[in-house]
């Protein structure tokens, strides 16, 4: 349902010119940050709606980078059952700021998420991602993530997605 | 805000308020400052009373802190989640219609105040019309939605406001097509979303014109073309040879294209027609004559494209055709994010529709078949070109029609039963003796009548699109190993009853192992498939490779035991002929599984050499290893064959001894290089048993360039060559 255009990748780690620090989401005050950030990446409009369903009813999955008092990276997550069986997480949301990308601030911040879930009991972790998104491929794969289906014509421009799985249990 | 109504739910710092509905009598305005409009309540009306409660309403706001929300107690943040922000371009698809420089008429509106045309056209802008409606059909069935394809075309909206003939029985014609399409496509049943737009939002492809009058029409049209490119071929007087000439090119145009929608239409009524007295087979060659006319057809309209007139920018900013506008059904989409849809360039949906009855042509032949083994073939391979919604959901049809009608119950059973009987010879299907038993014919036909519903099952999955096949792959295997269990107690009952008419004779697994050949087949399927959807990272191919390699395993053997029965039924029928005419001559008979024996050796020769091939690699530390934050190896393993778990034989294989054989094999040989040779040699025997089968198809010359290149390599690698490079 939620589509995500991360074009994050880890490697170098963060010139220490600023500290940064990664925190969980509390209220809504910090809501306007994470729209902008993941607005300017998003190749689909959400309505805010869509962020109060994640972050009001999981705001414990949710984090930020921040470098100083300003926002530079975020993920918001939900953690629900699955068919009745299977406690399913899912990744709606990753962006990082494009002047903070390629040090590993993405994926710091889905295995925040991710830490969260596995505390809550999660079975599995899932989330979509355009095809020809590979540096959010190499991300989510690097985390351990595999490629379990393949999404065809998923997105409004027609193009095809990856569902991408992490197995926990 | 009432308290009774008000319930807060803690959640952190957030909360909510919910109402019920007499909350909300309290925000209804109270009487006075507007009238506007007229509520009808039975056969009272009762007036409205508009009150601007804005201040009101950001006032109360005040009292709510941050994160707090009021909601109906039955509209939840999910259901507000497919909500729309008003007015905002990128989710109000209404706010299209912003640019417009005046207001979009429906096509009654537009011919009442004469600003559509509808009578009295040149040829070229009926040719440009009616190619911009066959781009639109094209597009309709590459997935897009209707609104935004075929009823772009204004003149379809109410085609008896039509003046022009030919316009108006091509138009119904169209649309007559379309909806029967619609029907096949829904009978099919294996389409998706990402498929195929079903009808909707208030447009209808029905049309108050009878098959007949619709027919009619188009026969008309079509005789009267005919006479003007006749007529338009001998040169008046007045006119010079260029323009006498151009203008017989545009009515042949003209009529190859009235040719068509009447081939078209008449295709689809005739095969999805209920004419019970006609054989279908009759009406498959019918169809087929009539797809083999419009084949032929399609390169002459792609070619005199050119001659229509093209489209013109309208009063929205849009490139569009006369009688089309993008903007015209707009109002008919629901509420959600506008799809930016582009209809296909008319040649371009030449091609496509050119492709489009190839296909159907090839379909055709399924009603040739007569053994299910070959049918099943037939839908895989017919499933390798990506074939679109509508040729699928017609090869869907042709089967069930010529096999699964309800006048014809048997035909399934003896399509399965020959295939079966070829398979492996069963005496139950051959042996006299074994006939007269009727317990036996009850045990087998029961079987055969049983296997109707997985074999179904499997060609249903072959028709629907390759990404969803392998999601269906792991109900189907449930069936398809419920069947191969029945087999087996089939057997074994028919061997009981078998050796009690004589004790020299035994049922062998003869139904057990055809129903194993189809549940490997599929199991392999399954793997395999995951390569064209790009669904593995290379450090999953060892295991990918090593499940296929054992699947192979199983089919070769299924295989050597089903060509062991036909050795034996070849043996004794030979014995019975010698008896009867002692001067018949020996003649030795290729067996029917020779090809696909050897075919599974060689690719399962090829599955070993990339097997040593990764050994090497990980040997060298050539492929990068997973060893990620929360990969587990072993949960990976299970859940990658997870859909193999209800499958009664080939038995599952653990992920314990997987890691077992894996360690063994990697511990036979000492170095990399070893272990490129080793693959080497695994590429070399595949490329000469490649190189053994008689009458190579494209299949099997593909894979011996690829063993070739992959020894070549591999010996490469074994000499030295690239050693610092990774894969």
């Amino acid at each position: 349902m939620l589509k995500i255009r991360d074009d994050d990748a880890e490697d170098n780690s963060l010139k220490q010119e600023s500290q940064l620090d990664y925190v969980s989401y509390e209220s809504e005050l910090q809501m306007p940050d994470i729209i902008e950030l993941i607005t300017k990446d998003l190749s689909e409009p959400y309505s805010i709606y869509t962020y109060r369903y994640f972050l009001h009813n999981w705001p414990r999955l949710a984090y930020l980078a921040m470098v100083d008092s300003k926002c530079v990276g975020a993920v918001v997550s939900k953690l629900d059952m699955h068919k009745k069986t299977i406690r399913r997480g899912y990744i709606a949301m990753l962006a990082v700021e494009k002047d903070y990308r390629k040090r590993g601030i993405g994926s710091e911040l889905v295995s925040l998420t991710i830490e969260q879930m596995i505390k809550e009991g999660c079975d599995e972790v899932v989330l979509e991602t355009e095809l020809s998104n590979k540096p959010a491929l190499a991300l989510y794969e690097n985390l351990g993530f595999v490629r379990d289906k393949r999404l065809f014509r998923y997105y409004l421009n027609g193009r095809d997605a990856f569902r991408l799985k992490l197995w926990l249990n | 805000m009432s308290q009774e109504g008000m319930k807060n739910i803690a959640n952190g710092v957030q909360s909510e308020v919910r109402f019920s509905y007499n909350d909300w009598q309290k925000w209804l305005p109270e009487d006075g400052e507007m009238i506007d409009g007229k509520i009808i309540s039975g056969s009272e009306q009762v007036p409205i009373h508009w009150k601007d409660i804005t201040q009101a309403f950001q006032n109360s706001c005040q009292e709510l802190k941050p994160g707090e929300l009021v909601h109906d107690q039955y509209f939840s943040l999910y259901e507000a989640m497919s909500a729309v922000e008003l007015m905002d371009p990128k989710m109000d698809s209404g706010m299209i219609y912003r640019d417009c420089a005046s207001p979009i008429l429906s096509f009654e509106e537009a011919v009442e105040k004469n600003k559509v045309q509808v009578d009295n056209f040149s040829p070229s802008q009926l040719i440009g019309i009616v190619d911009e409606l066959l781009a639109c059909v094209a597009s309709w069935l590459d997935g897009q939605p209707l609104v935004q394809t075929i009823f772009t075309c204004s003149y379809l909206h109410k085609v008896e406001l039509i003046e022009d003939t030919y316009l108006k029985a091509y138009c119904v014609g169209i649309l007559k097509s379309c909806d029967l399409i619609w029907s096949l496509i829904q009978s099919g049943q294996v389409f998706e979303e990402e498929d195929f737009c079903c009808p909707s939002h208030g447009c209808s492809l029905q049309t108050n014109v009878t098959n007949a009058k619709a027919f009619a029409s188009l026969k008309e049209v079509d005789e009267n073309c005919a006479r003007n490119v006749k007529k338009s071929g001998r040169k008046p007087e007045e006119e010079t040879d260029e323009q006498a000439k151009s203008k017989n090119l545009l009515y042949q145009a003209l009529h190859t294209r009235i040719k068509f929608c009447r081939l078209f239409y008449s295709f689809f009524h005739h095969l999805l027609g209920t004419k019970m007295n006609e054989p279908f087979l009759d009406v498959v060659k019918a169809s087929n004559n009539r797809l083999q006319s419009m084949y032929a057809m399609i390169p002459l309209i792609k070619d005199t494209c050119i001659l229509g007139d093209q489209a013109e920018m309208n009063d929205c900013g849009n490139n569009c055709m006369m009688g089309f506008n993008p903007l015209i059904c707009m109002k008919h989409l629901p509420s959600q994010f506008p799809k930016a849809i582009e209809i296909m360039e008319r040649t371009k949906a030449c091609d496509y529709i050119y492709t489009l009855i190839g296909r159907l042509l090839r379909a055709t032949e399924v009603v040739e078949i007569s053994n299910i083994d070959n049918i099943i073939q037939f839908f895989a391979n017919f499933s390798c070109d990506n074939p679109d919604v509508l040729s699928r959901s017609a090869l869907q049809h042709l089967f069930c029609e010529t096999f699964k009608s309800c006048n014809d119950k048997k035909a399934m059973n003896e399509i399965i039963k020959k295939a079966i009987k070829i398979f492996t010879q069963p005496p139950i299907l051959n042996n006299p003796s074994l006939k007269g038993s009727q317990r036996a014919l009850e045990i087998s036909e029961a079987f055969f009548e049983r296997s109707d519903g997985p074999i179904s099952r499997l060609l249903f999955t072959y028709c629907c699109n390759r990404s969803r096949q392998r999601e269906k792959i792991g109900g189907l295997l449930e069936e398809l190993s419920a069947m191969q269990e029945e087999a087996s107690q089939c057997d074994e009952q028919l061997n009981v009853i078998m050796e009690r008419i004589d004790s020299q004779l035994h049922h062998r697994p003869y139904l057990g192992l055809w129903g194993l050949y189809h549940t490997c087949k599929i199991m392999e399927y399954y793997l395999l498939l995951g390569f064209e959807l790009d669904l593995y990272g290379t450090y999953e191919y060892y295991i990918v490779y090593w499940y296929v390699d054992y699947l192979y395993n199983h089919r070769l053997s299924c295989l050597y035991a089903a060509d062991k029965h036909l050795q034996a039924h070849e043996a004794a029928s030979l014995d019975f002929r010698k008896n009867k005419n002692k001067k018949s001559k020996k003649k030795k008979k290729v067996s029917e599984h020779t090809l696909e024996i050897q075919l599974v050796d060689a690719k399962q020769s090829m599955c070993k050499g990339y097997l040593r091939a990764i050994d090497g690699f990980v040997k060298q530390e050539k492929m990068a290893h997973q060893n990620s934050k929360y990969d587990n190896e072993k949960l990976r393993y299970e859940h990658r064959i997870l859909p193999f778990m209800n499958v009664y034989s080939p038995q599952l294989i653990t992920y314990e001894k997987f890691t077992e054989v894996r360690e063994y094999t990697r511990a036979a040989l000492a170095t990399a290089t070893e272990f490129y040779s080793s693959s080497a040699k695994f590429f070399n025997m595949a490329k000469t048993k490649l190189e053994e089968i008689s009458k190579p198809n494209d299949d099997v010359t593909n894979l011996i360039k690829i063993t070739k290149t992959n020894m070549v390599v591999m010996n490469l690698l074994a000499s030295g060559h690239k050693k610092e490079s990774k894969v």
